[in-house]
């Protein structure tokens, strides 16, 4: 709590250097999404799926340093509903620093972002409480009218009331944005974590080999998220993520992202994938 | 782009109710379906004398209001001072990189608001370094000769001494500027219609976007 309160102090005195730019730009965003495999388990019999629906609030502050250096205070809050495993609901909050030189001018020079970000997660089941930092650099050039790419890598840290949940892992991806016109955009997007894996297991017919199990499993704790017999581990592993996503713009402050993502997940022995379909509603106010 | 004069008749001709002027009145329309096209420049340059100079200091604006960049489309008579208010809660930062003039502003404070002088004919193209997607376009022009199509696609100019001209039409997304060769008579109404190619509208997504769930 020390480093967030850091961060929102530094957050108040960059609003009072410059008044001028204390007007926050807000944000809205409302989600419904099915994920295949939310248990994220390597076992079929064990692998569930279920419906997640979110809103989201981000309130962004941003102020210019110099001609080429801006910085951005974002804060977001949020709400996530798991109507099938209740456990899952939580409360999220959080905040975001960003360091942005763009190098030139105009809307094909490359623009740089050094990202610290830093949220609290409260659910109904709270041995998943906790927090979670992250801190990444992107360049981000757009070709022309129509093409732009994003290349980021980050280090993502997720400290939990439990073991399980404490995880750490670094990730790196490629994202390409093509405009078809002023309202269609698709989207792309590859993405590779290296590091502990949260994945979850049900030790009542899961197929699992013990003690093997125990030798490949980090933090294994009982969780009552799922009901019974289940446990939450870390698994170091390699998680491979793939998205697309076709988003119309409703004017110029909304849009309806569709968006499609599957992430295979191979470690340690273990392999499973999760693929989830989102449908967004995003409101710049 | 295909010029087509419509009529180019005396006033009499023109109608027997109509006043006759001499005022040069222009219908622009899209080549394809033929939809009024608003935001074409039309001027017209005096062939056989100079135009005539900036009648008064001459003053223009065009302002930042709901990170956008108003009007769209701005004509001035070379010489003509162009102001940039920042009517927005946030910063903007505009620029142009054109060669008739090139430049950039720092509008960081809202309410800030900065002067530009724009002396060289020509198409000024300007931006906000901030948000990507605010264009605007300045059309500096050697004559006072010229208007701007209303949504309609009708743009009427200032009266015109007699003489020839060269009559032009631009528009943001035409290939190219068209013009013809028109004469100015006195107590003559002219109406010329113009029929153009527009290419599509490509700018840059303004729409927000980001992830769902982090799940």
């Amino acid at each position: 709590m020390k480093f967030l309160h850091v961060l929102l102090t530094a957050a108040i005195c960059l609003g009072a250097q410059n008044p001028g730019a204390a007007e926050p730009v807000l944000t809205a965003r409302a989600s419904a999404s099915w994920v295949d495999n939310i248990t994220r388990s390597p076992y079929i019999d064990a692998a569930h799926d279920a419906a997640l629906y979110d809103v989201t609030g981000v309130a962004e502050w941003r102020t210019q340093v110099t001609r080429d250096v801006s910085l951005q205070f974002a804060a977001n809050a949020g709400f996530e509903s798991c109507p099938k495993y209740d456990g899952l609901d939580r409360v999220l909050a959080g905040v975001r620093f960003t360091l942005r030189r763009k190098l030139g001018l105009g809307p094909f020079a490359p623009a740089f972002r050094a990202e610290l970000s830093y949220a609290g997660n409260w659910y109904r089941d709270s041995l998943r409480n906790g927090t979670r930092l992250v801190a990444g650099f992107s360049w981000t050039q757009r070709w022309n009218d129509s093409w732009q790419t994003l290349l980021s890598a980050d280090i993502l840290h997720n400290d939990g009331h439990a073991a399980a949940y404490d995880y750490h892992n670094r990730g790196l991806s490629l994202e390409a944005r093509y405009d078809i016109n002023e309202r269609w955009e698709l989207a792309a997007g590859a993405e590779r974590r290296w590091g502990e894996q949260l994945t979850y297991a049900w030790l009542g017919g899961s197929g699992a080999t013990f003690p093997y199990v125990f030798e490949i499993w980090k933090n294994t704790i009982d969780i009552p998220t799922f009901g019974p017999n289940w446990n939450a581990y870390s698994l170091d592993a390699r998680a491979d993520t793939v998205w697309f996503s076709i988003s119309p713009a409703l004017g110029g402050n909304r849009s309806l992202p569709l968006r499609f993502a599957q992430t295979s997940v191979v470690g340690r022995g273990e392999s499973y994938k999760t693929r989830l379909i989102s449908l967004s509603f995003v409101q710049r106010f | 782009m295909r010029p087509r004069v419509i009529s180019l008749l005396l006033g009499g001709l023109l109608g027997l109710a109509a006043q006759a002027t001499d005022t040069v009145k222009v219908v622009v329309r899209t080549t394809l379906d033929g939809k009024p096209v608003a935001d074409a420049v039309v001027s017209a340059t005096p062939l056989d004398h100079a135009a005539p100079p900036l009648a008064n200091a001459g003053a223009a604006e065009i302002e930042q209001k709901d990170q956008e960049f108003r009007p769209y489309v701005t004509a001035v008579q070379a010489g003509t001072t162009v102001r940039f208010p920042n009517h927005d809660k946030v910063q903007h930062h505009i620029y142009s990189l054109s060669k008739p003039k090139r430049f950039e502003i720092p509008l960081y404070q809202a309410g800030a608001s900065e002067s530009v002088v724009f002396d060289q004919p020509g198409i000024v193209t300007i931006g906000c370094n901030i948000h990507d997607w605010m264009v605007a376009y300045i059309v500096v022009l050697p004559t006072p000769f010229f208007a701007k199509t209303d949504t309609m696609g009708s743009a009427a100019l200032p009266p015109l001494p007699p003489g020839r001209y060269r009559l032009e039409v631009w528009h943001p997304r035409a290939p190219a500027p068209v013009g013809q060769e028109i004469t100015s008579l006195p107590e003559q109404a002219t109406v010329l219609e113009f029929s153009v190619a527009l290419k599509p509208d490509k700018r840059v997504r303004r729409a927000p976007g980001g992830k769902p769930t982090d799940y």
